[in-house]
């Protein structure tokens, strides 16, 4: 039941994560070509959605909640 | 299944679907996201999810839309019935409009051309007969076709689940074969009979593209559903690894030249044997899951579903949902006693042994109780419904496992902080790996010539990037949340189903957490190590008389008594088989005792100071027998005929059967035994010396049981109490654990944290092991599934490799998963094993009443019932 009113911290949230992602493959690309070693072009892109993937997961995992809390949004869970 | 609790309503659903610990969490975190929610608790093991929430602002309707949106399903009871009178489609759709206003009713399809109508619905709030009169309303007759019960489709849903993924573990491991044969036919002597064509790449990627499309898909099907509500799971780990070494073998084929190793790298056997391995680890898992709720389902399987009842004088079978309270119902010799009642007429034996753990056959007569469920055996039995429907004993039992399965002990904290945030640790750690090998690692320690654990292969010349990349996937694959969230619920689940088979009820996961630590037992006299009630116990005669003649006259003069101790007697004299007259006159004498009149002859039984008043003769040479008696607790009389005492009779609250014998083994187990009783120091010590215990504390009112028990733990000591469940509420309340014993069916009554059915004392004995036992298997669960962990995912990274130059290939890292919660379900397995411990009865048979004629010729005055067992 989550109400309208929910929509901008929900794309608040979205964007937080995708920056995140974003600034971390930037890292990788930026030390990839910087570093001075060999990697072809296909091996940076690769390893640059690799590094996207593995940190959107992270990212849009953690940061939710710590927004939601934030932003005081509950969460009922048991256990 | 819905309950009120004040303004909270519990609602239990069945949930399908679940695959890992993590699925319970994902549902948990769905759920408690719900407006409205105040708890959810989702037990992968039991496969419920158990909801409090308040009903003003959700309802059953929008959680269990919440499961099924998160991508499982949610198993409801259903029927299908015959519809006759619909003459056209619009009738059917009057019917299904009809029923869809039933309170209860989720969902009702009605198939005009079949006259057949299908309702989903709940039936803690609509059973089978309303829905039968709803559509008799409207003008249509609705009759039985076949119904099809929750466990019905429990058991369905899971039969299913094990076919699915058994065609799953076929088709990969089909497939994956060929895929290894033709990745490695260069090694050893595979090229001499494995066909060149098998090595194409693109044979090899024809091969597996089944394999993720078919068995595989589950894995990306389950991580888009789980991403769609923000949450991610075990799916996540597999897809990854699996999707990333699929995507790299498609790179490979189409683009050899792009740098990941060439048509030599291809990925497809690591995609390939993976899907094979993981899917072969979830159809192992649906093969023993199921096995720790066994009891569970078996107490579900005994619920009677027809009875025969008397209504307006003729028998008729009805469906169990339509007997009413009151209702006459009649059981044959070997049927099953449909639901709780009082029997009315007949005498037979019943096997309750299904719901008391009990093994010898109970007689029923007219005026007991009977357990719906239980066995019917010998007699034909006629009695009237006292409980129907949740009310019954079996249906309380179900729903107290049910809610011990579900809860959670403290220990389980500790490994449901780490399941909840293993997923992300993980992949932070793929992420971690996959830099380091990429930046620094390959450079610094990558050598052509390494091996895979266990295996010949050796790794030969590939890039940064797919070094690093294939540790990053075998980080994913070879961790293992499951084995971690599993550990505590299927040993709860296991412990908690053993118990209820020897009528032993936990009620949750803190109670079995709690009983392994106690040190100290206090155990309540009256109604727990006794009967309750007095018994005849000694008779002591005077010179010239006989033991038969006393008891014949004191029990002839209490013939008409309503008195405790009166009672005893007569039931004593009676047990010994003397027939009893009326006496001819009674009088009851405040404070000391009775006078009555006999064939003429005036009878006298009663205290020292009757006798006296009266003028009796000779009791100075009874009197010192009578203060022994005393001594030992009983309640003592003496008995004059004509104003000459002939004898004694002593009457005392007798111990129950083994209970000698619990008190002696719970010493043995190293705790301190303490009896509290509200009786006079003397009769306590009386009692305690008999039993054995290590302390006794008397003259202990009701109102202050709580507070001794409050004064032991301030001690440091951890108690469990025994006790009556009613009547010791406080004192069960406040102790560690509480053991509630004999509670028969009234369990829902009790207070306390253990329940015990039956009044056998050595079931604390049992219920002790077994916690003992639960809690074992819990930490030796807990310890594998962490050290699986803490050992494989350090080595899937490559921890091994700059010393030893060894990897473990990502194929290897998904048989150790598969096998690491399998290996934990196995070994909760084990706990169905338990038996509860035998006992020696020596000298336990001459407790029980009626433990007659054992003379111990007392000191020339008389002789003794040996009703303590000759303890004189």
């Amino acid at each position: 039941m989550r109400g309208p009113s929910r929509l901008p911290i929900w794309s608040v949230i979205a964007l937080s994560y995708l920056a995140v992602s974003i600034s971390v493959t930037l890292l990788f690309y930026l030390l990839a070509t910087r570093q001075g070693k060999p990697h072809t072009p296909a091996e940076v892109a690769l390893g640059s959605i690799w590094t996207f993937i593995l940190s959107m997961i992270i990212s849009a995992s953690i940061l939710p909640p710590i927004l939601k809390k934030r932003l005081g949004v509950g969460d009922a869970r048991g256990g | 299944m819905s309950r009120m609790e004040g303004r909270k309503t519990t609602h239990i659903v069945k949930v399908g679907g679940m695959t890992c610990a993590s699925c319970a969490q994902s549902i948990e975190k769905a759920l408690g996201n719900l407006e409205g929610v105040a708890r959810a608790t989702v037990n992968f093991a039991a496969e419920t999810a158990t909801v409090e929430y308040d009903p003003g602002k959700v309802g059953p309707g929008e959680i269990e839309k919440t499961i099924i949106d998160v991508g499982y399903k949610v198993i409801k009871e259903s029927i299908t019935l015959k519809v006759s009178g619909m003459t056209c489609a619009s009738c059917a759709q009057s019917i299904e409009k009809a029923l869809g206003n039933l309170e209860g009713v989720s969902s009702a399809s009605v198939n005009f051309a079949m006259g057949r109508a299908t309702v989903h619905y709940d039936p803690e709030l609509v059973g089978v007969a309303g829905i039968k009169r709803a559509v008799k309303d409207i003008g249509y007759e609705a009759s039985d076709i076949e119904e099809v019960t929750v466990e019905d489709r429990e058991r369905a849903a899971r039969k299913r689940e094990i076919m699915v993924q058994g065609i799953n573990t076929l088709v990969s491991w089909v497939l994956a074969i060929p895929i290894m044969l033709g990745t490695f036919r260069e090694y050893w002597i595979l090229s001499s009979f494995v066909p060149g064509v098998l090595a194409d790449p693109y044979t090899l990627w024809l091969l597996t593209t089944p394999i993720m499309l078919g068995p595989g898909r589950q894995f990306f099907v389950g991580t888009y559903k789980g991403l769609k509500h923000g949450y991610t799971d075990m799916n996540l780990l597999i897809a990854t690894g699996t999707g990333a070494a699929y995507t790299l073998g498609v790179i490979n084929t189409l683009f050899p030249d792009a740098g990941f190793g060439g048509p030599e790298m291809a990925f497809f056997e690591t995609a390939a044997l993976l899907t094979a391995f993981l899917v072969l680890g979830r159809f192992l898992e649906a093969l023993t899951k199921g096995r720790t709720s066994e009891a569970i389902r078996r107490l579900m399987g005994l619920r009677a579903k027809t009875a025969l009842v008397v209504r307006d004088g003729k028998e008729i079978e009805a469906p169990i949902e339509d007997v009413r309270v009151g209702d006459l119902v009649i059981v044959k010799p070997g049927e099953k006693i449909p639901v709780d009642g009082m029997v009315r007429e007949g005498y037979s034996a019943v096997d309750e042994s299904m719901i008391t753990g009990e093994s010898i056959p109970v007689e029923k007569k007219a005026g007991d109780e009977v357990i719906g469920a239980t066995i019917n055996q010998t007699g034909l039995l006629r009695f009237e419904a006292t409980k129907v429907g949740k009310d019954t004993a079996l249906a309380q039992i179900i729903r107290f496992i049910e809610e011990a399965q579900a809860s959670k002990p403290k220990i389980q904290k500790l490994a449901d902080v780490v399941a909840g945030h293993f997923i992300l640790a993980v992949h932070a750690l793929a992420l971690i790996v996959f830099f380091f090998w990429f930046f620094v690692g390959y450079d610094r320690f990558f050598t052509p010539g390494g091996k895979f654990l266990l295996s010949s292969i050796t790794i030969s010349a590939v890039s940064a990037f797919v070094f690093a990349m294939l540790l990053s996937i075998t980080v994913l694959v070879i961790s293992c949340p499951c084995a971690v969230g599993l550990a505590t619920p299927s040993a709860i689940m296991a412990g908690t189903g053993k118990g209820a088979e020897y009528g032993i009820l936990i009620k949750g996961g803190d109670a079995l957490e709690r009983a392994h630590k106690i040190n100290t037992i206090v155990l309540d006299k009256t109604g727990t190590l006794t009967k309750g009630r007095p018994s005849l116990t000694d008779v002591v005669v005077a010179r010239g008389y006989k033991e038969e003649e006393v008891l014949r006259l004191a029990a002839v003069a209490e013939k008409g008594s309503e008195h405790p101790l009166g009672e005893a007697i007569v039931r004593g004299a009676e047990g010994r088989g003397i027939g009893l007259e009326r006496a001819e006159a009674f009088e009851a004498i405040p404070g000391q005792g009775i006078e009555a009149k006999y064939r003429g002859k005036k009878i006298l039984l009663g205290n020292r100071r009757l006798m006296k008043d009266r003028g009796v003769k000779g009791v100075e040479p009874l009197l010192g027998e009578m203060e022994r008696l005393e001594n030992d607790g009983k309640t003592a009389m003496l008995v004059a005929l004509e104003d000459e005492a002939i004898g004694i009779i002593a009457v005392a609250d007798t111990l129950k059967e083994y209970s000698k014998d619990a008190v002696r083994e719970l010493q043995r187990m190293g705790l301190e035994t303490i009896m509290l009783t509200g009786d006079n120091a003397r009769t306590a010590d009386a009692i305690a010396r008999q039993i054995g215990v290590d302390r006794v504390l008397a003259e202990v009112l009701p109102e202050e049981k709580a507070d001794v028990i409050k004064g032991l733990q301030a001690e440091g000591k951890v108690v469990a109490m025994v006790g009556d469940g009613i009547n010791d509420a406080p004192a069960l309340t406040q102790a560690d654990v509480g053991i509630a014993i004999g509670s028969g069916t009234d369990i829902a009554k009790e207070a306390g944290h253990i329940v015990l059915i039956k009044e056998d004392l050595r079931d604390i004995i049992t219920a002790l092991e077994l916690s003992k036992r639960t809690m074992r298997m819990i930490k030796e669960n807990l310890f594998w599934a962490f050290a699986y962990n803490t050992v494989g995912i350090p080595i899937a990274a490559g921890v091994l490799y700059p010393s030893f130059g060894l990897l473990v290939s990502p194929e290897l890292a998904a048989l150790f998963m598969a096998t690491s919660s399998v290996s934990v379900t196995m070994n909760t397995l084990l706990l169905k094993r338990f038996r509860p411990r035998g006992f020696g009865v020596g000298g336990v048979g001459g407790e029980m009443e009626g433990g007659i004629g054992l003379p111990t010729g007392g000191a020339g005055t008389g002789s003794s019932l040996g009703i303590y067992g000759g303890k004189r």
